[in-house]
């Protein structure tokens, strides 16, 4: 099994659903269900290679010129999230046939978990960060679409938004983190990248690196503060929320961090951002779990809790911390898979999710209530089930700090550890004993709860059952997986070796504080849940989030409302405010007001003259009240300014202006009969102050101008060039025509070109016209 | 030969009057449609004869124009792109009534301004080439009749696209006057040997310069005609303007700037960087509110300008490729999702994005190619769209620009917004079960909806050939 | 001559912006009239004034001739502008006879927002 096989066979399924739909009697999940069974079989095959230190890779060209290749590389690490994937992705879906009944829209609930699985692997498998950031988004939409599944829920659609735009922006800052690594070290290679850990480590982008990376870890893997997507995202199928929202996608930031510690990891930074931001997540989504009355929010908030524990250990960084956090992942994967099934065919059987309205189920569904009972236990810490190891490995991390982090984390990180944990046993047992030992309450219920269809227990049991066997044996996974992985994380090879019994020791001590004091917790958390409420502040988090999520769109409003009056004047006054204004603040910043070396011509009476003329025909434009008379006005203009390019040696503009002059303003009346009268304007003298503001600030601008381009002449005009040439290449006198005609030809081929389509225009607007009065008279 | 290079502009002129000589003996009440596929013929006549040219550089006619690797990709993209609107215009034409001729050679003398823009070498030349296209896009604009909306949004063009042209032109007059030449080449050479760059006089020719052009890309603080014009403007022709007038600006404006003015690149990158980053923030912030989907892609389009500023913000060879690259993603996926329009429209649905209700179940091609295209624009993989963020985010942070690039994404976050807003309704389940009515797609629109969906996927999915081909513009770097 | 020029220069493009922002379309065509005189005025000011003679070689005379260039930047300057200024008279008359007003105040078609 190649492994881009393995990366695109998920994609290429997807493509067939439809047709299996229509095809098959049976249900289409026992189809799509062979694929990633034949997957984890496969992944499985690689577990010999794997241990003895070898690794896969497999590379595909795509984009060589920017050193973007789809690069697949499967080591311990790899290799572990892999088979998460496919195993429990196996199960979720066998499990979802019992769930969903066939009136669901099952073709898209199938490409969608399908296309989720390819992504999924492709993130775990890239060896290209940018390939890598490709699958990474893509799990986001893949999320979004699964949240949003039952999207006629007005929940839904909030929560697979709320997910999307969270995960999808962390996934942005990401992309900006891999691209400084590819200014530092040159590649998008994450062997080549590992290979100059130093290069990075030692840049000035390292904490810009960092945070943005970590922006992208935290919001996929749910830490503080950008967890409150995940309780939202349990509006999906609970498959789906046993699937991507605790089994795999959550897990991606916690993968990137594991594979990026090569890199990124064991400075001061990173450990203390990243093991702080863990605890306190643990601690916090902990203390919320027990607050929550919905099922799946408590194992929300359980998840984010358990994702903080395993961010902490990563941030430790630690040979120890590794292995823990590589066991751990691995445990909760099935305890809490197995539980979101429980809960699942709890909601499935009764009708609720309400823990208030829940109780003594226990007779009614002896299967699932065995199962929740040992899923709760190992995620309580309970020996002698897999999550009491793991529970103890990272207390034993968090008391052997010293010497790595400042000498107040040794008593920190402890004592939190020992907070979250109770918080830890007491959910958990609220979550067991509450639903299937508490009163039974079944009138509240829709339906009269009984056992659930093997269909969807049975799934349960295996998930279950690995927290058992590996539980009892964990010698089982030490070597085969644990152990490949965590020295996949460390860089180096690391022997594991994980036994029930360390001795009457510190880690021990503080099993022995969670499991008491957890009872009393248990035992008192009415008066507890009181204390909570009161103690809980207005501002969420949430809250923050909504008012974001509407204050962006409104200022977007108040921005557009003020420049998009409608109104053609006020767009000119914006226009021309901005350029008169940026230009006269530039010259008064660089206060270069080079006004020497004027080179000045001589001045005649009669050019005097003509330029008082030439002032009051535009004055006359400005204030004559009739047509006419502004039209003549306009003329004297015209006409000034070609005898002023007669004065300046310009005779052929001179003639071009009086031709165009004279048509010019024949048209000027012919439209303007058409036209009504200049009326005086009624105006605000607002407006007016501005017009006229506007006005004067053009004016005195362009005065500046000119004047300062006459001082600051840098360089013989090209023209030298013509007049020199000009008869002796071209064998004219007259050198304007000349550059028309023989050196600048284009530019007049150009200007007849223009002509043509102005005239054009100006036929087409008319025709339009014309062809519509004849219309409206016949 | 010089004359090669010139012969796709030369064929588009000659076809442009032969459609108007067609046109007039065109008997009454007979369909114009012809004129369009004429129209088609020629454009495609021109992108064979641009064969010639190909291996050509160096400038021609006394250095107004030059053939390079730019000049020679984006004229072959004008006439493509040229070819999409004739295609989706046709049986727009016809159902509103507009006069064919004039409108089709119009269309033809708009391309031959945008490739005389991309091939000038002067800056007269250059202003020749932004007439004719700004003229033909004027009128083109009013070209609808009987449509009030149309007559404004023309009014409103002209006056302030007369106004950036003359602001272009006392740019250019500035520029003489400072090194007494209107050469490219010749300004860069000036700047090289001993104009002062900081002088406030070269910044003041540089804020006209920009400020003309900020018009022609729709770039804030120039933007405000966009929304009224693209909205009132004939359909196709909003397609027009948005990927043509917008795109040929672009490119003069690599060229005056990367190679022109490359010597005060300090000054106008920085000005660069804060105009993108103001540009695509007011772009994709007034875009949400709208509720006419052609209003909604010029807010689109001005949020789309900023983030191809990035590559001059950038000021790089990495910059350069990026924003090719960039532009033409832009350009395949607007037309796309034109196209798209256009059917509606022409189906009777109108313009109001509440007009998409159900599409999904009416044309699931265009529901999904929509939904493609959506996704391009936003600048998510498997498209085009992505990739061409992706090496304008990765010039910008190869330039010291985190924050731009940071910028750049929560801008693409934002347009989700507005984006999935049309997705949705598109999508919506309505509550009555009755079969919607059916929108058959039609071969035309059809056509450009497949060529271009298959295009941005392809930009996407197997880039390199296109990304090989946008580096090589950069070879105009100095 | 170039003060006066200049000064001559800055007040056609303060009338002519002036009128531009009025509300009567008749005042903004006027207006944008005035603005082409003014910067043709301005680009022949860029190219000095009245240095030599008229640029119409004489053979074998060593004469110095004002400056050619932007006489004919100018030339093409004026035969564009002409186009659209015709343009633009068709557009207000038949914006006129399509909306029944040429104020521009009243123009406001924008619906939504």
């Amino acid at each position: 099994m190649s492994l881009s096989w393995a990366v695109f066979s998920p994609f290429i399924l997807a493509i067939f659903v439809p047709l299996m739909k229509r095809y098959s009697k049976l249900h289409i999940g026992w189809l799509v269900s062979i694929l990633p069974l034949a997957l984890f079989i496969g992944f499985l095959s690689y577990i010999p290679k794997v241990m003895n230190g070898e690794t896969v890779y497999h590379v595909i060209e795509w984009i060589p010129s920017l050193g973007i290749n789809i690069a697949f590389y499967l080591d311990g690490l790899s290799l572990l999230f892999a088979m998460i994937i496919t195993g429990i992705g196996f199960f979720v879906v066998i499990y979802s046939i019992g769930y969903l009944g066939a009136k669901e829209n099952l073709v898209n609930f199938y490409i969608y978990i399908l296309m989720f699985m390819g992504a999924m692997l492709g993130v775990v498998l890239s060896n290209n960060l940018i390939v890598l950031f490709v699958f990474w988004e893509l799990t986001s939409i893949s999320s979004f679409l699964l949240i949003g599944f039952w999207y006629h829920k007005p929940e839904s659609k909030y929560g697979a938004q709320k997910a999307l735009l969270i995960t999808v922006s962390g996934g942005l800052a990401m992309l900006a983190s891999f691209v400084l690594i590819w200014v530092v070290t040159g590649s998008f290679d994450i062997r080549e990248i590992i290979a100059s850990a130093d290069l990075i480590k030692s840049s000035d982008y390292y904490l810009a690196i960092l945070i943005l990376f970590l922006l992208g870890a935290f919001t996929k893997s749910a830490q503080f503060p950008f967890h409150i997507w995940l309780p939202n995202a349990m509006e999906a199928p609970t498959p789906i929320s046993a699937y991507l929202h605790s089994a795999t996608m959550v897990k991606a930031g916690i993968y990137m961090m594991a594979r990026s510690s090569l890199f990124l990891a064991g400075t001061p930074e990173w450990t203390y951002i990243v093991s702080l931001v863990g605890i306190f997540t643990m601690v916090y989504a902990g203390y919320m779990a027990l607050t929550q009355t919905d099922l799946k929010a408590i194992l929300a908030y359980s998840t984010i809790s358990q994702l903080g524990l395993i961010t902490t250990l990563l941030g430790f960084n630690t040979n120890l911390a590794i292995i823990t956090a590589v066991f751990h992942l691995f445990n909760h994967a099935s305890f809490k898979g197995s539980l979101f099934m429980v809960v699942g065919i709890v909601d499935h059987e009764t009708g609720t999710r309400d823990i208030r309205k829940l109780g003594g189920l226990a007779k009614k569904m002896p299967i699932t209530a065995t199962v929740a009972g040992i899923g709760a236990l190992a995620m309580a810490g309970i020996p002698p089930l897999n999550g009491f190891l793991s529970k103890e490995l990272f207390f034993k991390a968090t008391v052997s700090l010293d010497g790595i982090m400042a000498p107040w984390t040794t008593w920190f990180f402890p004592t939190m550890a020992v907070l979250g944990a109770i918080f830890t046993f007491a959910y958990s047992m609220r979550l067991f004993l509450k639903v299937f030992f508490g009163k039974p309450q079944f009138e509240k219920l829709d339906k009269k709860p009984h056992e659930a269809p093997i269909g969807l227990w049975l799934p349960a049991v295996i998930l279950v059952s690995f927290s058992v066997i590996f539980g009892l044996f964990p010698g089982l996974i030490e070597n085969s997986i644990v152990s490949p992985a965590a020295s996949a994380v460390a860089g180096e090879t690391l022997s594991v070796h994980i036994s029930h019994w360390h001795g009457l020791n510190l880690p021990l001590l503080m099993t022995i504080i969670v499991i008491g004091v957890g009872t009393v917790l248990y035992i008192n958390l009415a008066k507890f849940q009181q204390l909570q409420a009161r103690l809980t502040p207005k501002i969420s988090l949430n809250r923050i989030y909504d008012w974001s999520i509407d204050a962006i769109p409104k200022t977007g409003k108040i921005i557009t409302d003020r420049q998009m009056t409608g109104f053609l004047r006020d767009y000119l006054v914006f226009i021309l405010g901005y350029v008169s204004l940026s230009i006269l603040a530039t010259m008064f910043i660089k206060n270069t007001w080079t006004f020497t070396g004027l080179d000045l011509a001589s001045i005649e009476i009669y050019e005097v003259l003509l330029a008082v003329l030439l002032v009051a025909g535009a004055l006359g434009v400005l204030f004559f009240r009739t047509r006419l008379a502004a039209i003549i006005s306009l003329g004297i203009v015209g006409f000034s300014v070609s005898l002023f390019f007669i004065f300046f040696r310009a005779p052929d503009l001179a003639l071009t202006q009086l031709i165009v002059e004279t048509i010019s303003l024949a048209l000027f009346l012919l439209a303007f009969a058409q036209l009504p009268d200049l009326k005086p304007e009624v105006k605000k003298w607002s407006e007016k102050t501005v017009n006229i503001v506007i006005s004067v600030a053009v004016g005195v601008t362009i005065f500046l101008l000119i004047l300062m381009a006459n001082g600051n002449r840098y360089y013989e005009p090209i023209s030298e060039w013509f007049i020199e040439n000009g008869y002796a290449l071209a064998g004219g006198t007259n050198l304007v025509n000349v550059i028309l005609v023989d050196f600048r030809g284009f530019d007049t081929l150009g200007e007849i070109t223009v002509l043509v389509a102005a005239a054009l225009s100006v036929y087409a607007l008319i025709r339009l016209r014309l062809e519509k009065r004849s219309e409206s008279n016949e | 030969m010089i004359f090669d290079v010139l012969i796709p502009e030369i064929v588009l002129t000659v076809v442009a009057l032969g459609l108007l000589l067609a046109a007039a003996w065109q008997k009454e009440g007979q369909s114009g449609s012809y004129l369009g596929y004429l129209g088609i013929v020629g454009l495609l006549g021109a992108l064979v004869a641009l064969w010639p040219a190909i291996g050509i550089s160096g400038e021609v006619f006394d250095g107004m124009l030059v053939a390079d690797e730019l000049t020679m990709f984006f004229k072959a993209l004008l006439i493509v792109v040229g070819i999409l609107v004739f295609l989706m215009s046709i049986e727009f034409v016809e159902k509103n009534h507009i006069p064919a001729g004039e409108y089709y050679a119009l269309l033809l003398f708009g391309i031959v301004g945008g490739m005389i823009m991309v091939a000038s070498a002067d800056l007269l030349a250059f202003y020749v080439g932004l007439e004719l296209l700004a003229i033909a896009s004027y009128a083109l604009t009013g070209m609808l009749r009987n449509d009030h909306k149309s007559q404004e949004a023309v009014l409103k063009y002209f006056l302030n696209g007369a106004l950036a042209s003359a602001i272009i032109l006392f740019g250019i007059s500035l520029f003489y006057g400072l090194t007494g030449t209107t050469s490219i080449q010749g300004l860069a050479d000036a700047f090289k040997v001993g104009v002062n760059g900081t002088d406030s006089l070269v910044m003041a020719a540089l804020v006209f310069l920009m400020a003309g052009f900020g018009f022609k890309i729709a770039a804030v603080p120039f933007h405000l005609w966009a929304a009224d014009t693209y909205e009132g403007a004939p359909t196709p022709i909003t397609a027009f303007l948005s990927v043509v007038s917008k795109g040929a600006a672009f490119v003069v404006m690599m060229r005056i700037f990367f190679v022109g003015l490359e010597s005060l690149t300090v000054n106008w990158s920085a000005a660069f960087a804060v105009l993108a980053v103001i540009t695509m923030t007011v772009g994709n912030l007034a875009a949400l509110w709208q509720k006419n989907i052609k209003r909604m892609l010029a807010y689109s389009s001005i949020a789309h300008a900023g983030y191809i500023m990035v590559g001059f913000a950038a000021a790089t060879a990495d910059g350069l490729t990026g924003m090719t690259y960039y532009i033409l993603a832009y350009a395949l996926t607007n037309m796309g999702l034109f196209a798209i329009i256009v059917a509606m429209s022409n189906a009777g649905l109108g313009e109001d994005i509440d007009g998409y209700k159900g599409l999904s179940r009416k044309n699931a091609l265009y529901a999904w190619m929509m939904v493609v295209f959506f996704l391009s624009l936003i600048g998510i993989p498997p498209t085009g769209g992505f990739l061409g963020k992706f090496l304008l985010f990765k010039a910008s942070i190869g330039a010291n620009l985190v924050w731009l690039a940071l910028a750049m994404a929560i801008n693409s976050a934002i347009s989700v917004g507005y984006y999935y807003g049309v997705v949705k309704t598109m999508f919506l389940n309505e509550e009555e079960e009755e079969e919607p009515q059916k929108l058959p797609t039609t071969a035309n629109i059809g056509l450009v909806v497949w060529i271009t969906g298959a295009m941005v996927l392809v930009l996407g999915i197997l880039p390199s050939f296109f990304i090989e081909l946008s580096s090589q513009v950069a070879k105009i770097l100095p | 001559m170039e003060l006066l020029i200049a000064f001559v220069i800055a007040i056609l493009f303060g009338i002519g912006t002036y009128l531009l922002l009025s509300r009567s379309l008749l005042r903004v065509v006027l207006g944008t009239a005035i603005l082409s005189h003014a910067t043709h005025l301005t680009i022949l000011t860029m190219g000095r004034l009245k240095r030599g003679e008229a640029p119409i070689y004489v053979k074998d005379a060593l004469l110095s001739y004002s400056d050619p260039l932007p006489q004919a930047l100018i030339l093409t300057a004026i035969v564009i502008n002409f186009g659209v200024t015709a343009f633009l008279l068709v557009l207000a008359y038949r914006t006129y006879q399509e909306l029944g007003t040429a104020d521009l105040s009243e123009l406001r078609g924008v619906s939504d927002e």
